[in-house]
C-alpha cells in the first residue's frame, strides 16, 4: 500500500472521512510520494470552501471582548509549571511503591511542620539520585529481556520534555509515554513520526494533560523495528499527512 | 497577520471583526450549539494570536485555514462531547439548498471578499448532484466517516465512496483549487 498511489482516497482524507486503517494507509503512502502529497494540499483547500456555504449568524457581542481578555491573560501569564522527569508526581505515575511512600510522608511532613528547606532538599536529591538508579536499571532489566526501548530526548522547542518507546519483542506493538510536554492550544495535537530511510510515517496522534504526560499506542505499518528514528512534531488537530510543526521530542532505535 | 503575530491586541481585533462572523457561523453549523460556537470562536482565535507567525500566505487563504481549523476543533469537541450533531438526511438537504439560494441573503452581510467566496462555492455546489452534495456535507458538517454516512444514508459503503470521490473531484475543478 506504502508503494501504490492512493489518488482514489485523497479527496476523502481531505475530509477527513476515512476510517482510521484506511487513513493510516494513506499516510503511509504520502509520506513517501511527493505527488499525492501536492494533491492532498489542494483536495484540502477544495474541502475548506464547503465551510464558506454555513449560514452567517451573529456571535454574541460578549464574545469579542471575551477573546481579547482571554489574549490578554495568555500575554501576562506566561510560565506554566512544568512537571519534569524526577519531579514527586512523575514518579507517582511510575508507581514506584517505595519512591511513592517517601514523597507522600516528606508531602505530609512538610504540610504538618512548614517549610524544612534543608532537610526536605537533603531526601529529595537522595530520593531523585535514588530513583534515577532504580529507574534506569529497571530500563535496562526490561531492554535485555522482552522489550526494546527508544529514549526520546527534548528539543529545543521543548528542553524539559522526555519520552520512551516501548516496543514489543517483534515489534509489531509499541507505546509511547511522555512527559515534560506543554499542554497545546485546543486546535493542536502533538503527532509521533516513524522514520525510516528519511521518509516519515505517521505514528498517532495525542494529546498531553496539564501535567506534561501523555500516551500513544503506536500505530505502524508493519514492525516498530524496520524503523531507524522516532520524533515528534506539533500539527493541527486531526494530524498531518507530514511533519508541519515544531518537533518536540527525538529518538534513534 | 504579522501585526498579530506581534501580538497586537488591536491587530486581533480587526480581524475578528473581519472573520469572526465566519468562524461563529461554521462552528454554530456544526455543533447546533451558541454556547459550543463560543467556545470553539474563542479557542481558533487564540491559536490565531499564538501561532500567527508559523501562517504561511503560500500555502492559501486565510479563510482557508480559519475554516480548517474551525471545523477541526468543532468536531473534536462533539467527539470529546460524544455528541453526534442533530440533522437528519432529509433536514440537511434542505440546509444544503439553502446555502445555493441565488438571492445570496443573509441574515448579516458579510465583507466583500467573503461574500464573493460564499457565492462563487455555492454556485460550484449548485451543480453538482444532490446526492453528491449530501454525502460532502454529512462529511464536512457532521465530521462522518464513509462507512457512518453509508449507514445513515442506508446506501452501500461504494456507493458512498464514489459519491463523495466525484463530488470532490467536481468540486475542485469548478473552484480551481
Amino acid at each position: 500500500m506504502i508503494g501504490a498511489h492512493v489518488t482514489d482516497q485523497i479527496p476523502a482524507y481531505a475530509l477527513d472521512c476515512l476510517d482510521e486503517e484506511e487513513a493510516s494507509q494513506v499516510e503511509a503512502h504520502l509520506a513517501v510520494c511527493d505527488g499525492c502529497q501536492a494533491e492532498l494540499e489542494d483536495y484540502q483547500a477544495t474541502a475548506s470552501h464547503l465551510g464558506l456555504v454555513a449560514p452567517q449568524v451573529q456571535p454574541p457581542p460578549h464574545l469579542k471582548a471575551s477573546i481579547l481578555r482571554g489574549v490578554e491573560h495568555l500575554q501576562t501569564g506566561q510560565g506554566k509549571t512544568r512537571q519534569k522527569i524526577g519531579a514527586p508526581g512523575f514518579w507517582l505515575r511510575l508507581k514506584i511503591p517505595v519512591l511513592e511512600g517517601l514523597y507522600r510522608s516528606l508531602a505530609s511532613s512538610v504540610r504538618n511542620t512548614g517549610p524544612i528547606w534543608v532537610g526536605v532538599s537533603l531526601l529529595l536529591l537522595i530520593a531523585l539520585a535514588a530513583s534515577n538508579l532504580v529507574w534506569w536499571n529497571q530500563v535496562k532489566r526490561v531492554q535485555s529481556s522482552e522489550f526494546h526501548l527508544v529514549a526520546l530526548k527534548g528539543t529545543d522547542s521543548a528542553p524539559n520534555a522526555s519520552g520512551i518507546v516501548v516496543i514489543s519483542q517483534e515489534g509489531m506493538a509499541g507505546t509511547l509515554i511522555v512527559d515534560g510536554l506543554p499542554a497545546l492550544a485546543t486546535a493542536q495535537q502533538y503527532q509521533l513520526w516513524l522514520v525510516r530511510d528519511g521518509k516519515r510515517v505517521s505514528g498517532g496522534l495525542f494529546y498531553v494533560g496539564q501535567n506534561g504526560y501523555g500516551m500513544l499506542a503506536v500505530q505502524a505499518p508493519g514492525s516498530l523495528l524496520n524503523f531507524s528514528s522516532f520524533g515528534i512534531t506539533i500539527e493541527p488537530s486531526g494530524g498531518s499527512p507530514g511533519p508541519t510543526g515544531a518537533k518536540v521530542l527525538g529518538g534513534n532505535l | 497577520m504579522s501585526q498579530v503575530a506581534q501580538a497586537h491586541s488591536d491587530a486581533l481585533g480587526e480581524l475578528y471583526d473581519r472573520y469572526g462572523r465566519m468562524v461563529f457561523s461554521l462552528a454554530f453549523r456544526i455543533t447546533g450549539s451558541s454556547e459550543t460556537a463560543e467556545e470553539v470562536t474563542q479557542d481558533v482565535f487564540v491559536q490565531v494570536w499564538r501561532f500567527a507567525q508559523h501562517y504561511d500566505p503560500q500555502q492559501g487563504r486565510l479563510t482557508t485555514w480559519l475554516s480548517s481549523v474551525t471545523r477541526h476543533r468543532a468536531i473534536d469537541i462533539l467527539r470529546q462531547q460524544n455528541v453526534r450533531p442533530e440533522g437528519h438526511a432529509d433536514s440537511l438537504d434542505d440546509d444544503l439548498f439553502s446555502f445555493i439560494d441565488p438571492a445570496g441573503e443573509t441574515a448579516v452581510e458579510p465583507s466583500v471578499e467573503l461574500h464573493q467566496q460564499q457565492w462563487q462555492v455555492r454556485q460550484a455546489l449548485a451543480q453538482l448532484p444532490e446526492e453528491q452534495r449530501q454525502a460532502l456535507a454529512l462529511a464536512y458538517f457532521m465530521g462522518m466517516t464513509q462507512q457512518e454516512i453509508s449507514e445513515t444514508l442506508e446506501q452501500p459503503l461504494g456507493t458512498v465512496k464514489t459519491r463523495i470521490r466525484l463530488g470532490m473531484i467536481k468540486l475542485k475543478d469548478l473552484l480551481g483549487t
